[in-house]
């Protein structure tokens, strides 16, 4: 249980890591915030390192190294949302 | 023990429904049609007598994955697979919203916070209670009486700032 | 059958015979809505694995977007008239 917890942690540190380094504002800063598309280290950031990393853990196992892939894919997924979805 | 079973699944099924629809009116959904399709929906309700903002929300969770899909698609991976599943739902829920031209706070947030609460329950009531929950509480209000769900959400969305 | 599954079920074939019976098209896709919950419901507890979870969302992801499509030109298509 205790590893797990580790393996997640890294992703989630990795994602806000990368996601400073991209240069992705804190919040979005579009106001209301709740209609904003732009994309920050706290909203979609963590949320799909994680998601990222469950999918990673359940096909490939505990691995350390796909963690940090996790969070490196996490904050370059949220960085270039519009590039890939789109712009709303 | 059936009648244990159905209580469990109505307690569920509040749970859920306030889950989603306290977190999709505070992320605006009563306030405006997010896409053009949900003018229509909203406008039709408005025209059988029901509340406009009401029908607003309810066009919203049509035409997009919302704190209701979120709920759904979460007590699902769930049940299958704990609370990594959870985190897969609330991955998938983002890109079904981006897809759908939507910012994704709503569905994502309504993903994580019932993950969290079936993780918190999973003793009591366990996670396929809240599929069949989930479905009775979008039942009542996409598929029961709509005239007087818009009604019940518009009410809710004045109270929350979110309409009018 | 499981109580789970029943409920689920039976609210599913209630909205299909409402489906069947309502003139509008915007109340259609409302009734259709909820018939996508409750199948995509089905197709996980039935199937029963990870990967029913992975259809099961696919399965609704897909009829949210074809609804938005439908609700959209339905739209356009009284702007035109």
């Amino acid at each position: 249980m205790g590893d797990i917890a580790i393996l997640y942690l890294t992703s989630l540190i990795t994602s806000l890591i990368v996601a400073l380094i991209l240069k992705l504002p804190l919040i979005p800063k579009e106001k209301p915030v709740r209609f904003s598309f732009q994309t920050s280290i706290i909203f979609p950031t963590p949320i799909l390192a994680l998601g990222i990393e469950a999918i990673f853990r359940n096909l490939f196992g505990n691995y350390i190294v796909l963690a940090v892939f996790a969070g490196l894919f996490g904050a370059l997924l949220s960085k270039y949302s519009d590039k890939l979805f789109g712009e709303p | 023990m059936e009648i244990v079973e159905i209580i469990k699944v109505v307690v569920a099924g509040i749970i859920c429904w306030l889950n989603f629809v306290l977190i999709d009116t505070y992320f605006g959904l009563p306030e405006k049609p997010g896409v053009l399709g949900a003018k229509t929906i909203g406008e039709k309700i408005r025209d059988i007598g029901g509340n406009i903002h009401g029908g607003y929300f309810m066009g919203n969770i049509v035409c997009s994955p919302d704190a209701s899909a979120g709920t759904l698609l979460a007590s699902i991976m769930s049940y299958l697979m704990g609370v990594e599943g959870g985190l897969i739902a609330a991955l998938l829920v983002w890109i079904g919203n981006r897809l759908c031209a939507d910012p994704g706070y709503a569905g994502t947030i309504g993903a994580l916070t019932i993950t969290a609460i079936i993780y918190l329950l999973s003793p009591i009531i366990e996670a396929k209670y809240f599929i069949a929950g989930m479905v009775l509480a979008i039942f009542t209000i996409q598929g029961f009486e709509h005239k007087y769900a818009s009604i019940l959400l518009g009410k809710i969305a004045k109270k929350m700032n979110r309409g009018e | 059958m499981d109580i789970v599954e029943i409920i689920i079920g039976v609210i599913a074939l209630l909205m299909a015979i409402r489906i069947f019976l309502t003139r509008s098209r915007a109340r259609k896709l409302l009734y259709l809505c909820c018939l996508s919950f409750c199948i995509s419901a089905l197709i996980a507890l039935y199937v029963d694995s990870p990967m029913g979870g992975i259809v099961a969302i696919t399965y609704f992801v897909c009829s949210t977007l074809s609804s938005n499509a439908i609700a959209y030109t339905i739209e356009q298509a009284k702007d035109i008239e």
